[in-house]
């Protein structure tokens, strides 16, 4: 019995001593790391915690620092440079400290899914306005941000298509950050060399455009659809200069069909672009920045695609104006409105945010037209906030303003203009597309299938 | 209960509780959710019996990755094994060099499926991709090709550089196979008279049966959970042409949100493995020398 007990005295006593080694050195920490707190500390429990410990001369000025406390933020700008006009905006945000996690952008796009679906989310996080936000409010998972709209006059300092854009269900969930515009993104020298000197402004012209310049053994368009939503813009464009936007919404909420004769022509007009031979080749081998690539170095002439292109093009030393510019998509039916397109970025705050109040002041600090500045010239994007100093954006970022004003209206790309589960058929659509258009009416019949299943959920 | 009994389940309550925490439940939570319509972001959910079983096999999607996944583990069956097997015999059978190229050899696996992936996506590259830059250097341009973008070749394509790394796997598992075969048996083999091709026949592969069923198994286990590879050079495309089983539970779990039928095409995917590890487990068994 004797050895029984010390046996277990000797099972006992290291378990113990490990015990108590990582009790302590969990103590230290606390006392000694205070503001290498992560993440999950969430401001609103500082409160709570406060009045337990008694006020000292060190506590007070470490509470004045935190103000609003930590605000935990996620977003979907995981390049260096988006990361950089991230931290570059945060920086001047006095009223508290937010904590950042930045993302790549595809592994956000489900990243942040299961941050929402698990409870755990950042307090506020960067999101696509249209259907991608409109999913995630109609599952709950979001709460509105009147006060910021409110205190940061967003109803009267933004245009009312982008204050329209973030509001879901009557009331603001998203503040819009930056927005983007797509067109021809040509490159000039290229142009030149085939003899254009005034940019398409009609369907004709455009084609007549591209012919001469695969005349000259150059490929008019560049496009990187391997990961299919480049193509989106093309199918976008098509519908909405030859059908008109109001269609365009009904294909979108599935009130029309992929195999109507709206789409039947849209496809038939890019079919006929591709026959002509002027995409560049094997389109599904190629990512967009290969196709900025490719016409950044004289292989194609232009590619259809965001302002974020811009950012890319700055990077790798390209001159806006001489090196690169853009035009808008030609008019293809003039009794049809000018639509101009893009994405929207903003901010949401989570239903299940820790620190409300906190992320709140840090959504008015966003809004503030000079952070919306900051993070355009860093990102190539354009701010939302007409009293931003526009004046500083580069020529041809502040053409592709000015544009956005000229629109009748202005819509969000395919992939956010319709629900998730249908764009995934759409996006598939395109690609297949691109794979071989001869057989697009076939496309068109299991694009409506597939859409009507998912429609119906 | 007794002292050992006590012992034995202090010991094995631990691994225990851990297995049905990490498999057991999340196994039990993915068959409950695959009788419900739960979506990813759906704070409720109704039951609705076989309904996403029933799609899942009518699925036209479905049924194609099934069948991609099938076609992808027969070949991984047969492909890295026989490669692996191959050079580990070559290796075996030249001592000299055996050291240095075994190093050289087990690079492969040492490296990430995404690291993987980068590295044959620059191989085959439509335009300066190694394989048509040296199609173009001996005259056959004709041959030239998107690997990664034809909807014939990507799969294979994709499965080429998968069982580039599993073909080592293969070969480190075969080479401790093959430094375990007695050398009195080959030798006896051949004073009896018998060839090469015998001996490798009647002796070697009937000693190597245990590896063989670890190499299959395993390499059918990386079959059926491939995504790494196919996510970081296709993600599935072009056009769901190399959409593997798991990278359809991705795509509809995080794209279409629907975590009902992503979890019955979990399951499904579970039961084939089952099927597979079992037969492979029965086979080994079946005529193993170390029975």
């Amino acid at each position: 019995m004797k050895i029984r007990k010390k046996t277990r005295l000797g099972w006992l006593l290291p378990v113990l001593a490990v015990f108590a080694i990582v009790a302590a050195a969990c103590g230290d920490d606390e006392a000694d790391e205070p503001a290498a707190q992560p993440a999950t500390t969430t401001a609103a429990a500082a409160p709570e915690e406060a009045p337990e410990e008694a006020p000292t001369t060190t506590e007070a000025p470490a509470e004045e620092m935190m103000g609003l406390g930590e605000v935990s933020v996620g977003h979907y700008y995981g390049s260096d440079l988006g990361q950089q006009g991230i931290l570059d905006v945060n920086s001047t945000w006095a009223d508290g400290d937010a904590v950042v996690s930045p993302i790549e952008h595809e592994a956000f796009k489900d990243q942040i899914l299961i941050a929402l679906a698990g409870g755990e989310p950042p307090d506020v996080f960067s999101y696509w306005a249209g259907a991608r936000t409109q999913s995630v409010y109609d599952n709950g998972h979001l709460q509105p941000i009147t006060a910021a709209f409110d205190e940061a006059d967003v109803w009267n300092n933004f245009p009312q298509a982008l204050v329209d854009a973030g509001v879901y269900g009557g009331e603001p969930h998203l503040l819009p950050f930056g927005f983007h515009y797509v067109a021809f993104f040509y490159n000039p020298h290229v142009m030149a060399e085939a003899g254009i000197t005034e940019m398409p402004t009609t369907g004709d012209e455009l084609f007549a455009a591209a012919e001469q310049i695969a005349a000259t053994g150059v490929k008019p368009f560049a496009l990187g659809s391997q990961f299919r939503w480049p193509a989106q813009f093309w199918f976008d464009f098509l519908i909405l200069r030859t059908a008109g936007p109001d269609y365009r919404a009904q294909l979108m909420s599935g009130a029309a069909s992929y195999e109507d004769p709206e789409v039947t022509q849209a496809l038939q007009l890019w079919k006929d672009l591709v026959d002509a031979g002027f995409f560049i080749d094997d389109a599904n081998a190629y990512d967009w920045t290969d196709a900025a690539d490719q016409v950044a170095n004289g292989e194609a002439a232009m590619t259809l695609m965001g302002t974020w292109i811009t950012g890319y093009w700055n990077g790798i030393g390209l001159e806006p104006v001489t090196d690169y510019d853009f035009f808008n998509f030609p008019v293809l039916n003039p009794a049809i409105e000018n639509a101009a397109l893009g994405p929207i970025d903003g901010w949401a705050l989570s239903a299940d945010a820790a620190n409300p109040e906190g992320a709140m002041s840090l959504l008015v600090h966003y809004a503030d037209p000079a952070n919306q500045l900051t993070w355009a010239l860093e990102q190539g994007a354009l701010p939302p906030n007409s009293n931003a100093d526009t004046t500083q954006l580069n020529p041809v970022m502040a053409k592709a303003l000015v544009e956005v004003g000229k629109a009748d209206s202005y819509s969000f790309n395919y992939d956010l203009a319709t629900p998730p589960p249908v764009a995934e058929v759409g996006l598939d659509m395109f690609q297949a597309f691109m794979d071989d258009p001869s057989s697009f009416a076939d496309l068109q019949a299991s694009a409506q299938a597939d859409a009507q299943a998912a429609f119906a959920g | 209960m007794k002292p050992t009994t006590r012992w034995a389940l202090l010991f094995m309550g631990p691994p225990i509780a851990l297995f049905a925490a990490i498999v057991v439940l999340p196994t039990a939570m993915a068959l409950r959710l695959s009788f419900t319509d739960a979506s990813l972001l759906g704070q409720s959910s109704e039951w609705i019996g076989l309904d996403n079983f029933t799609e899942a096999f009518t699925n036209d999607h479905v049924r194609k990755s099934i069948r991609i996944t099938l076609v992808w583990t027969l070949f991984g069956a047969v492909v890295p094994p026989a490669l692996g097997l191959t050079v580990a015999m070559v290796l075996q059978a030249n001592s000299r060099f055996a050291a240095i190229m075994k190093s050289a050899l087990f690079v492969p696996i040492s490296i990430s499926l995404v690291v993987v992936g980068q590295v044959w996506i620059w191989i085959y590259q439509p335009g300066d991709g190694l394989i048509n830059q040296l199609l173009g250097a001996v005259g056959l341009e004709s041959l030239q090709e998107a690997w990664l973008a034809n909807r014939s070749t990507a799969l294979y394509a994709v499965f080429i550089s998968w069982a580039w790394q599993q073909a080592v796997l293969a070969m480190i598992l075969y080479l401790a196979g093959l430094t375990s075969i007695p050398s009195e048996l080959v030798e006896a083999a051949r004073v009896d008279g018998a060839g090469q091709l015998q001996v490798f026949r009647r002796v070697i592969l009937p000693l190597l049966r245990p590896i063989t069923t670890v190499v299959l198994s395993l390499i059918a286990i990386n079959s059926l959970r491939n995504f790494d590879l196919v996510y970081a050079m296709t993600q599935g495309g072009p056009v769901r042409e190399t959409e593997t089983m798991p990278m359809l539970v991705w795509r509809i779990l995080f794209r279409q949100q629907e975590q009902g039928l992503a979890s019955a095409v979990s399951l499904i995917l579970f039961v084939m493995t089952l099927v597979v590890i079992g037969g492979l487990t029965w086979w080994g068994r079946r005529g193993s020398y170390v029975d």
